[in-house]
C-alpha cells in the first residue's frame, strides 16, 4: 500500500511517502523552492516523492493529510468573534486566503494533484504524536506534543500502548508555549516561527533577571497546566504578537537588526528558563499519568535543545526520542504513519533511525555540472577511503569543507549530507564559520560525534547516549572543552548529533577524522548561507562555494577547489 | 484597464467582507457575550482528551 503524508498552509510544507509501511522518500517544498520554511501547497515536494520511486499520483493508495482544515477554519472564526471589533484587518487579510486554497485542500489534491482515491484528515496534534511515538523503539511511551497551534491545541498529553495512541489531557489556543516563545523571539527583534532557534542561542549569554516578570504573562498550575495572560498579547486580534501591556512590562521591543543589548540577552535567558520550568512540571505530570519510562515529544517546542538535554536531570523519563523533523514537516510522517495503521496491513512499529530521505544525484550529473564552471577544479576519488583521507587532512589542516554526500535529510537539521564542516578547535574556527554563514555571532555550532565516544566529550545520560537528529544539548565535559573549543557555548553546553554506522559514508569520515587527530567529533552546521534553506541542488552548493569563503567542496566523490584559491 | 478592474474587484471584496465582520462577527460576538461560561478550574488547566478517535471521522476536513 503507498501512503502520502502532506502538511502544508503553516510551515515547513512537506511531503512523505511510505510503500508497503516503509518511509521511503521525504522532502519539504523550501528546498525546492528556496523559500525558508515555505508553507505553499508541497506540489514539488509530492512529485519528488513520486518521481524518486518512479511512481504517479495514481498509484497512491491514500493521502494523510496532517491536520483538519475546517476545524482550523473554524477556530480562526471564533477567535474573530472573541476579538470583536478588534481584528478587522486581520480579517480582512486572512479571510480571502482561506477561502482561496487553505480550506479547499481536497479541491486541491483533487484538480491540481490529480488525485481521485481516499484523502484522510488526521487531527495536527495527533500528527505529531503519531510522528514521535511511531517512529520511536518503544512498545509504550508517555507522549508530549507541543506546538504553536493545531486545529485548537497547542499542548496535548498522550499514552502510546502497543499501537495504539490514546489521548490523555490537552490546553487549547489562545493559551500556547510556542506562542509564548515566538512573541519573545519577535520582542527581541527576530521572525517567528524562524528564529526561535536563536533567542535560545542567545539564552546563554544572559542572567534569568525576568523570570517573576514572566511569570505574570502566565497563570501555572502545579500539574504544569497553564494559561496565558491574554492582556500582554495581541496575536489574537492582530499581527503583532505582545500588546502594549507586555511593552509597559518589559520596555520597548528590539528592532530588527539592531544591536543586542544586555537586556535583550537577559530576556532571551529568561523565558528559556520559564519554558524550560513549564515542560518540566509537565512531563512531570505525564510521568505521573503514565508511569512509562519512555517519553516521545513532538511538535515545534519539541526543537528546543537546550530543554531536551535537561529532562534526564529534572524528570523521571530515562529513554527519550525525539524526531528529527519534530515540527509542521514531521507531520506529514505521523499523519501516514497513523493512517497507515488503520487501513494498512503492517501494523509493525516503523521505527525511524535515519532521515535520508530526500534527493540524491549521481556522480555523472556532478561532473557535467562541475565542467560548466571554469573557475572550479576538481579531482574525483573513485576510491572511498582514499577520499576519505584527503578530505580529513584537509579538516586536520583548519580547512573548511562543504559535504555534500548522498541523499538529503529530512528536517531542519544537516545531519551529514548537507553540512558545512571543520575541525572543532580552535575556538578561532566558529568566527570563520560565522564569515561563511553570515550569521549572528552569539549562535553556538553543532557537533556531530561517534556515538561509541559521546561520554567521553559529553555529560551524557548513558554511555552510549543516542541523538541522532541532533535535538539534544550537553555539557561538554571539562576536561574536553579545549579540543571542542569552536562547538561549546557560553554556558558549556553543545547540541550534538550522535553519529552511528547508519549514517554511512559519515559516519567512515568522522572515523577517519577520528584515527588521523584523536578527536572523535567534528563541528557540523548546515550546508547554507543566513537566510535560505539547506541547498538541495549541487548547482546550489557550488553557487554558495563560490560566494563564501570555503575552503573546499565535496560533492558525492568529488573534492572540488576554487581555482585561484 | 484590467488593472484597474483588478483593483476594483479587490475593493468590492474588502467591502463585502467590512460588512461580513461588522455584521455577521458582530452579531455572533453578540450571542456569544451572553452564552460566555467561565469554565476555569482553581486546580487544573488541563482540559480531559476523551478516546473517542473514530476512525472513518478522519475522513472529514472537519
Amino acid at each position: 500500500m503507498n501512503i502520502l503524508g502532506i502538511s502544508a498552509f503553516y510551515h515547513d510544507s512537506a511531503a512523505a511517502l511510505y510503500i508497503d509501511g516503509k518511509l521511503v522518500s521525504a522532502i519539504e517544498e523550501e528546498r525546492f523552492s528556496r523559500l525558508k520554511h515555505d508553507n505553499t501547497f508541497p506540489f514539488k515536494a509530492i512529485n519528488y516523492c513520486l518521481d524518486s520511486m518512479g511512481l504517479t499520483i495514481n498509484d497512491i493508495d491514500v493521502i494523510a493529510y496532517y491536520e483538519k482544515p475546517l476545524r482550523k477554519f473554524e477556530r480562526l472564526l471564533e477567535t474573530f468573534v472573541i476579538t470583536y471589533p478588534f481584528a478587522l484587518r486581520p480579517f480582512l487579510q486572512t479571510i480571502p486566503d482561506w477561502l482561496g486554497q487553505k480550506i479547499n485542500v481536497e479541491e486541491i489534491l483533487r484538480k491540481k494533484v490529480g488525485f481521485s482515491k481516499k484523502i484522510y484528515y488526521v487531527p495536527h496534534h495527533l500528527s505529531h504524536a503519531s510522528a514521535a511515538y511511531y517512529s520511536s523503539s518503544f512498545e509504550n511511551s508517555a507522549i508530549l506534543t507541543v506546538d504553536g497551534v493545531g486545529e485548537y491545541q497547542t499542548t496535548a498529553l498522550w499514552k502510546g500502548q502497543k499501537e495504539k495512541i490514546t489521548p490523555l489531557k490537552s490546553i487549547d489556543f489562545p493559551h500556547s508555549i510556542g506562542l509564548l516563545y515566538s512573541t519573545f523571539t519577535a520582542y527581541l527583534g527576530f521572525k517567528i516561527n524562524e528564529d526561535e532557534y536563536k533567542i535560545m542561542g542567545l539564552s546563554a549569554y544572559g542572567s534569568p533577571k525576568y523570570v517573576s516578570d514572566i511569570y505574570r504573562l502566565i497563570d501555572i498550575k502545579s500539574d504544569g497546566s497553564f494559561a496565558l495572560n491574554m492582556k500582554y498579547f495581541s496575536y489574537r486580534e492582530s499581527f503583532r504578537m505582545f500588546s502594549d501591556a507586555f511593552i509597559a512590562l518589559f520596555g520597548s521591543p528590539r528592532v530588527p537588526g539592531a544591536k543586542v543589548e544586555k537586556r535583550h540577552r537577559d530576556i532571551a535567558a529568561s523565558i528559556q528558563v520559564v519554558v524550560e520550568e513549564l515542560l518540566f512540571m509537565m512531563l512531570n505530570h505525564l510521568y505521573a499519568l503514565t508511569k512509562s519510562r519512555n517519553l516521545c515529544i513532538g511538535g515545534g517546542v519539541a526543537l528546543n535543545a537546550l530543554a531536551n538535554g535537561k529532562i534526564y536531570n529534572r524528570t523521571p523519563f530515562r529513554n527519550v526520542h525525539i524526531l528529527g523533523a519534530a515540527g509542521d514537516s514531521g507531520a506529514a510522517i505521523g499523519a501516514a504513519l497513523y493512517v497507515q495503521r488503520k487501513v494498512g496491513k503492517e501494523v509493525s512499529k516503523s521505527q525511524i533511525t535515519e532521515l535520508y530521505l530526500g534527493s540524491s544525484y549521481s556522480n555523472e550529473s556532478i561532473e557535467s555540472l562541475l565542467r560548466c564552471y571554469p573557475k572550479l577544479t576538481y579531482k574525483k576519488y573513485d576510491n572511498e577511503s582514499d577520499l576519505l583521507r584527503a578530505v580529513v587532512s584537509l579538516l586536520v589542516k583548519g580547512k573548511t569543507v562543504g559535504w555534500f554526500w548522498g541523499r538529503a535529510e529530512y528536517g531542519p537539521r544537516a545531519l551529514g549530507a548537507r553540512s558545512i564542516l571543520s575541525r572543532p578547535s580552535p575556538h578561532t574556527m566558529k568566527d570563520v564559520m560565522n564569515t561563511i554563514k553570515k550569521r549572528e555571532e552569539f549562535r553556538p555550532f553543532a557537533g556531530s560525534v561517534l556515538q561509541d565516544h559521546v561520554h567521553e566529550y559529553f555529560y551524557s545520560p548513558e554511555k552510549k547516549h543516542y541523538s541522532p537528529f541532533m535535538n539534544v544539548c550537553l555539557i561538554v565535559r571539562e576536561n574536553k572543552r579545549k579540543e571542542l573549543a569552536a562547538i561549546v557555548h557560553e554556558d558549556n553546553t553543545c547540541r550534538i548529533q550522535t553519529v552511528s554506522a547508519k549514517n554511512g559514508r559519515y559516519y567512515r569520515l568522522i572515523k577517519e577524522f577520528y584515527r588521523q587527530t584523536g578527536i572523535p567529533c567534528v563541528l557540523n552546521t548546515s550546508f547554507n548561507v543566513m537566510g535560505e534553506p539547506i541547498v538541495e541542488h549541487p548547482r546550489q552548493a557550488i553557487e554558495d562555494f563560490l560566494h563564501s569563503y570555503m575552503d573546499y567542496l565535496v560533492l558525492n566523490d568529488f573534492v572540488v577547489y576554487k581555482s585561484n584559491r | 484597464m484590467i488593472a484597474f478592474f483588478r483593483r476594483f474587484n479587490a475593493l468590492c471584496i474588502a467591502a463585502a467582507l467590512c460588512v461580513v465582520y461588522l455584521v455577521g462577527i458582530g452579531l455572533a460576538r453578540f450571542i456569544h457575550l451572553f452564552s460566555e461560561r467561565k469554565n476555569n478550574s482553581p486546580v487544573s488547566h488541563w482540559k480531559l482528551s476523551h478516546d473517542t478517535q473514530d476512525f472513518e471521522k478522519l475522513s472529514s476536513p472537519y
